[in-house]
């Protein structure tokens, strides 16, 4: 069991009346623990994709070659992709219409297309 | 209290990401072009996982999730401001192989992507900090 899912656990029994848990503190307590748990997480797998993003960069290093150009459109078209999330989600916290011009919930799932490029900027160079 | 306290855990983390120096793509990167792309593959890792906080799915205070995309966007305009150098260091490149340019011109366009990446490189790796100069 990792700490990830202690903390889950942990949140859990805390807000469970029937386990002793409840009352406002402790339900503070408990989605403080959850968000932790959440940011604990995405640091964990972005460590992880920063260590095999280098082993990537090694190799280039290794081999004394620069990125290919599928490199940079591989990683051209992830960051189209992640820029068309990051606005989407803006835009849903802000409650402005989405694209198709319906207004997104904050509680609802994000509607995005991740194979709509969302600005000029996440173009690979020519 | 609790919103600062969220920030700064998801500060830690993603420092401790940026920081594990045996796994930076940045200090692994030696070429110019290498330096770019690892520059470039940080920012946008860091930028998915910005995405996958701030989505309707996560559980996190709407102010943190602004924090976290503000950072995010402001980062993004010197991070194509390199590519566009990139772009530029490639075209020189080629006119070079076609002796269309000579050698001090085509230095001239390098050592301006150089500069780019230079400028580009902390934005990229404080990140956190500019989260925590957005609240």
């Amino acid at each position: 069991m990792d700490a990830i899912t202690i903390l889950r656990g942990i949140a859990t029994l805390l807000v469970n009346p029937a386990l002793g848990g409840g009352g406002i503190g402790v339900i503070r307590g408990a989605t403080l623990l959850t968000q932790l748990a959440t940011l604990i997480e995405g640091g964990m797998e972005t460590r992880k994709e920063l260590a095999e993003f280098s082993k990537e960069i090694q190799a280039l290093v290794d081999s004394h070659g620069n990125p290919t150009r599928g490199q940079w459109d591989a990683m051209a078209a992830r960051d189209a992709a992640a820029r068309a999330l990051i606005e989407a989600n803006r835009k849903a916290l802000d409650g402005e219409p989405a694209d198709d011009g319906h207004t997104v919930a904050e509680t609802g799932p994000s509607p995005v297309d991740n194979s709509v490029s969302s600005t000029s900027s996440g173009q690979q160079p020519s | 209290m609790m919103l600062s306290r969220v920030r700064n855990l998801w500060l830690a983390a993603t420092a401790l990401a940026l920081t594990a120096c045996a796994g930076s793509p940045i200090k692994v990167a030696q070429t110019v072009e290498q330096k770019a792309y690892a520059t470039y593959g940080t920012f946008v890792i860091i930028e998915e996982q910005a995405g996958k906080l701030t989505s309707a799915s996560t559980s996190l205070p709407p102010d943190v999730k602004r924090q976290i995309i503000a950072a995010a966007q402001k980062a993004q305009p010197a991070v194509d401001t390199m590519l566009v150098a990139l772009s530029k260091a490639e075209s020189a490149k080629a006119d070079f192989d076609a002796q269309k340019i000579d050698k001090s011109t085509f230095q001239v366009v390098i050592d301006n992507l150089g500069s780019w990446v230079q400028q580009a490189t902390p934005l990229v790796a404080s990140l956190v900090a500019a989260v925590r100069g957005a609240h």
